[in-house]
């Protein structure tokens, strides 16, 4: 089956420290760097790696909402696959009404001053679909799937929890009816008990309406859960993508074995053995050469300094960039 | 007081002033801490498991008070008990206290550094405050501390300002400086929330490390129950303000009694129940506000097991189930409020 959406060689430079006010800049930061994926519809491909790693921008990248600096992002639409590069502001908006976002913090990303009804018919009627009766009819409906009465939807933002804004996040999201939704950790600023109502959500919705996500999180026991696939990222690029049983289970990068050592089990028999035991992400303004992992994996060797390793398929459908992938026994998440 | 408890808590109500209203935001709290003990302080955002920690140290904001209860703590360095919940916020005998025999570190470590002041200035000012040493001894008490944490180059950390240490190290750094005075309490409230899995684990692997070998008492404030299973001896589990379940971490986790506890720990996604992924199981409906509070257990709006006439009316209080772990819930007793 084509990809839903086709990512080649995307990179994404920023231009940092500037001498002078008009100077130009003096050094670059490469926030995602030669990213190559496929989405495939219907799919939820998980997207992890710590913060800096590149994960916000690699999904802004995909959606256009940051210019990448080279590279492709192909979509496909009506049996033809749309490059969003050959578009104009006109074009993406168009493409938007396929391709969405939902952000980490719902207190933020909600404008206070209009209602719930405003704010999910919004997208409607920027981009003029419908009439105002059909406009409406339509904010009810994704209002209902999305958990929110009807009675609610006068009020405005302040008097909603975290869990219910989030709820109209995606509701204003969905109201266009989008075939791909980007959600930036869309349930790390929620307490506990509303998470599990919100990923249950996420999941309702891509039963009901086909759609397909990525979903970008830093906790890994979250992505396990609602995510077919996942892409380990580190200082950006992927370094690790397959199925989320074979990631957790029987990882082939050593980062993804750190990963998966330093998350908390709720058993407390089973105490953690994190493996990264000191250092942190370097900084990714400038990377290490080589691997960009040699300087916290246990076991580095000398040409992990010298040659940047490729990400190869080394079983069907399992991604992993690391010289040593296929000789490393890696310990997984403990079943 | 028992001599080798550090801390206790006894009937504890905080209340918060609104428009002109006293609502309780903190009811009926009892806890104990024994020295050297780790106790986790559970529960969703509101639920008042912060401000519970935040009078151990008399630094309530200014529309909260203590009602009623009593904060007694077994002081070593004083050698006497004494009654904190007595004390003035501002008076010189919680001053002796606060950062001396009681440290805390946040969530955020930039609150707790100036930006303004080095590492180094910011770790010796706490160090003279509340020990004799001259200059020179407290520059070579911090740049110790700052090595005990895990920090390289502590002699060069020292003359830097905050911004120019990464997240985890400035967590690393402030939990030097809540340590510089060697306290007998440490609280940490939610002090890994805001970094990354790896740093997490960093962080906790030096919290255990140190409090074995400072031999400090800690109230870890979180709502990640899975750092509780992993650092806590003593859990107590909040809800509105209450606590509805506590004791020893390691039995609650294996089995928990309360549905609120039942329901938390069902709610959390797991790697071990990866299989199928089924769909978690969410807590219906949301935390009601304190203008709602219901009457009877707090819990009753969400729960699944309510018990007709009983849960609305009465709220329940905390029986044992076992040496060392209590549940306020009718389930548990069903003799009590029944005449009432």
């Amino acid at each position: 089956m084509e990809p839903l959406i086709k990512i080649r060689d995307l990179d994404v430079i920023f231009p940092i420290g500037k001498s002078g006010f008009f100077g130009k800049p003096t050094a670059y930061l490469q926030a995602v760097s030669g990213i190559s994926l496929d989405i495939h519809k219907r799919e939820t491909l998980g997207l992890v790696g710590e913060s800096g790693s590149g994960k916000t921008t690699l999904g802004r990248a995909i959606l256009h909402l940051e210019k990448p600096t080279r590279g492709k992002v192909e979509f496909h639409l009506d049996d033809e696959y749309v490059d969003l590069e050959d578009l104009n502001t006109k074009g993406l908006r168009k493409i938007w009404r396929h391709m969405q976002m939902v952000f980490q913090d719902p207190y933020a990303s909600l404008n206070p001053r209009m209602t719930v009804r405003e704010i999910i018919a919004e997208p409607l009627v920027v981009n003029r679909i419908g009439n105002k009766n059909g406009i409406l009819e339509k904010v009810e409906k994704v209002a209902e799937m999305c958990g929110l009465q009807r009675d609610q939807l006068g009020r405005y933002p302040h008097a909603f929890s975290g869990g219910q804004r989030q709820r109209i996040a995606i509701a204003r999201a969905l109201a266009l009816m989008p075939q791909f939704i980007v959600s930036d950790e869309p349930v790390s600023a929620l307490d506990v008990s509303i998470q599990a109502q919100i990923l249950n959500l996420f999941k309702d919705l891509q039963n009901k309406l086909g759609l397909t996500y990525l979903f970008i999180a830093h906790d890994l026991a979250t992505v396990a859960h609602v995510c077919d696939r996942v892409a380990v990222m580190y200082l950006g690029q992927i370094v690790e993508l397959t199925e989320t049983e074979r990631i957790f289970y029987s990882p082939k990068h050593p980062y993804t074995e750190a990963l998966m050592s330093a998350i908390p089990d709720i058993d407390p028999d089973r105490k953690m053995k994190p493996v990264l035991s000191s250092g942190e992400l370097p900084n990714p303004a400038n990377p290490p050469s080589g691997c960009r992992f040699h300087t916290r994996c246990r076991y580095m060797e000398p040409y992990c300094r010298e040659a940047q390793p490729e990400l190869n398929e080394i079983m069907a459908g399992h991604f992993v960039a690391c010289h040593r992938a296929e000789s490393l026994t890696l310990q997984g998440a403990v079943e | 007081m028992n001599q080798d408890i550090l801390l206790e808590i006894k009937n504890l109500y905080i209340c918060v002033e609104l428009d002109g209203d006293s609502l309780p935001i903190v009811e009926d709290v009892s806890l104990s801490l024994r020295t050297g003990e780790i106790l986790a302080l559970v529960g969703e955002s509101g639920c008042g498991k912060s401000v519970t920690a935040q009078s151990v140290m008399q630094l309530l904001p200014k529309q909260l008070k203590i009602e009623s209860g009593e904060i007694k703590m077994n002081s070593h360095k004083q050698g006497k008990i004494i009654d904190i919940a007595n004390m003035n916020p501002r008076g010189s005998e919680i001053r002796k206290i606060r950062g001396n025999e009681i440290a805390m570190i946040f969530q955020e470590p930039m609150n707790s550094f100036s930006p303004l002041h080095t590492i180094g200035n910011q770790l010796m000012e706490v160090i003279r405050i509340h020990r004799k040493t001259s200059k020179s001894e407290a520059k070579e008490i911090a740049v110790e501390m700052l090595d005990k944490v895990g920090i390289p180059g502590a002699a060069r950390v020292i003359d830097q300002y905050p911004h120019e240490l990464s997240g985890g190290m400035r967590q690393r750094a402030m939990i030097a400086k809540a340590l510089s005075c060697n306290p007998t309490l440490l609280i940490a409230d939610e002090p890994t929330t805001a970094l990354d899995v790896t740093i997490q684990a960093q962080v906790l692997t030096l919290m255990q490390g140190l409090q074995s070998e400072f031999g400090m008492a800690i109230i870890f404030i979180t709502h990640d129950l899975g750092v509780v299973a992993q650092v806590a001896d003593q859990v107590a589990i909040m809800y509105l303000g209450n606590i509805i379940e506590q004791g020893s971490a390691r039995e609650i986790l294996k089995d928990p009694k309360h549905p609120y506890t039942v329901n938390l720990i069902e709610a959390v996604p797991r790697l071990g129940r990866l299989e199928g992924r089924k769909a978690l199981i969410p807590i219906q409906g949301s935390v009601p506000s304190l203008y709602d509070r219901p009457v009877g257990c707090p819990f009753v709006t969400r729960c699944t097991r309510v018990i007709n006439n009983r849960c609305e009316e009465t709220m329940p209080r905390l029986i044992s189930m076992s040496t060392d772990h209590q549940v306020a819930c009718f389930l548990y007793n069903p003799s009590e409020g029944e005449s009432s």
